[in-house]
């Protein structure tokens, strides 16, 4: 899965979001390293309901602007839960294999 | 339009334009999409964007046109896209070839006589002066030449011989700035002058080309050094220059051409979905038979171009520059005309009636 794609789901993995929301959200959970474009976002959300792992949630009229909520499926909380525990092992291989190599030398 | 404007603009008027520019840009998605998604990504385009903004930013933009034209190959299939790829391919470089073509007719399609080139000899080459005859072809419109494999320009615009004397005992280094001087002080535009000097043990071991422009002619001069056994020698070739309008029309015939491709591929290949497996065999077949006819010019062109841009830089022997090269060497001119025939084919296949579905007779009961 790429990053994108995880910081959507972890975006909307605490409740519906519309568009500009998980633009935000994304932002805060990656410590404002990533800014989706909105051309982007709507990529990303098309591919990730076609999987079927978002869903409209609702539609609102807000200031006259059309505002459509997602939200996680359950497959779509499986999947964000399986990357979550694979990065968890991957970053605890890296951690051991660190520890096991001791302190890296420093260049002469 | 300035970084400033838009200040003193009221928030709904510097909005609305906003999402008016916002929706030009969303045109690059395909025209369901949009009817689907448009205002919901424009609500949050207008979101995202930084308040007092009244342009769309250039990374948004950019997005937008990368994930609409992806959206639209997607629909459009795969083949539409190939179909596309190849159309933009054919028609740039068949673009390059017209714009660079219509340009060289404003221009005389002759070459430029003798007795001109023995009065530019005259006026530019030091010591007494003849004028030599034609050298090569003498119209543009000839498209065979000796040099056309040889020379590297594919087609060579014929040119007008002159010959004169170099001073005795002066060197041709020496020579060569002399008619530099002289084209200048007669209004020569562009004068280069290039010394290569050789081993000492060939012939000639020396040779100076000056080159400059003057209405619409282009002179080359070329000075030998002498040698042992031969005498310093100075010759001129006097040729038409590239008309001014050739660079716009070249450009402007590439991209025009590009686009046209674009379209033909995109469009053709949408239009053909209507019709049954047959017709859009006979479609992928006539597809097929237009690359084969036109690649020859094509990519023959892509070598007469770059000897062209060469021959731009160095304007001695090859020539001023020409980018329809590839379509007039060998056998390729027959084929790039006969490639009208399956495009034409084309076309009326697209504009063929839609066959009507079978209907069954059903009776009342």
């Amino acid at each position: 899965m790429r990053r994108p794609s995880f910081l959507i789901l972890s975006a909307l993995a605490a409740g519906p979001l519309h568009g500009y929301a998980v633009i935000k959200e994304v932002v805060r959970l990656s410590d404002d390293q990533v800014h989706l474009a909105a051309g982007t976002l709507y990529a990303a959300l098309e591919r990730l309901t076609d999987e079927g792992l978002v869903e409209v949630d609702r539609e609102e009229t807000v200031d006259g602007r059309p505002r459509r909520y997602y939200r996680l499926t359950e497959p779509g909380a499986a999947a964000l839960a399986a990357e979550a525990a694979q990065m968890r092992r991957d970053a605890r291989l890296a951690t051991q294999r660190l520890r096991g190599a001791g302190p890296a030398p420093s260049p002469a | 339009m300035t970084p400033t404007e838009g200040i003193h603009m009221p928030d709904d008027t510097r909005t609305a334009l906003l999402a008016r520019r916002y929706r030009r840009w969303l045109l690059a998605y395909p025209r369901g999409y949009r009817r689907e998604r448009g205002p919901e990504i424009i609500g949050t385009l207008l979101d995202a964007t930084d308040p007092g903004r009244s342009r769309p930013p250039a990374r948004e933009v950019v997005h937008l046109l990368g994930h609409g034209v992806g959206r639209r190959a997607v629909e459009a299939g795969r083949r539409a896209f190939v179909v596309a790829a190849f159309a933009a391919v054919l028609g740039g470089l068949s673009g390059i070839a017209l714009g660079s073509w219509l340009s060289w007719r404003t221009v005389d399609t002759m070459a430029p006589d003798s007795a001109t080139a023995g009065r530019v000899a005259r006026q530019i080459l030091p010591g007494p002066t003849d004028s030599g005859g034609h050298f090569g072809r003498h119209t543009f419109w000839n498209p065979y030449s000796e040099h056309t494999l040889h020379g590297g320009t594919g087609v060579r615009a014929g040119s007008a011989e002159g010959g004169g004397t170099v001073p005795h005992g002066a060197r041709y280094d020496e020579t060569a700035r002399a008619v530099a001087a002289r084209m200048r002080a007669h209004g020569w535009h562009d004068v280069h002058t290039t010394i290569e000097a050789l081993d000492p043990n060939t012939s000639p071991p020396g040779i100076a080309y000056v080159t400059g422009t003057r209405d619409g002619y282009l002179a080359a001069v070329e000075v030998d050094a002498a040698d042992g056994d031969n005498p310093a020698t100075v010759g001129l070739d006097l040729m038409w220059a590239e008309p001014a309008s050739q660079p716009a029309a070249t450009t402007a015939g590439g991209v025009v051409g590009i686009l046209i491709g674009v379209l033909f591929g995109l469009l053709t290949s949408k239009r053909m979905r209507r019709h049954g497996r047959g017709m859009q065999r006979t479609y992928s077949g006539l597809c097929l038979a237009t690359l084969l006819l036109l690649t020859p010019a094509c990519f023959a062109n892509i070598p007469t171009a770059t000897g062209s841009l060469m021959a731009n830089t160095y304007r001695n022997h090859p020539g001023p520059s020409v980018y329809w090269g590839g379509f007039v060497i060998y056998g390729a001119e027959p084929l790039a005309i006969l490639s009208l025939v399956p495009i034409l084919a084309v076309v009326v296949l697209c504009l063929w009636p839609r066959p009507q579905p079978s209907r069954t007779l059903t009776t009342a009961t």
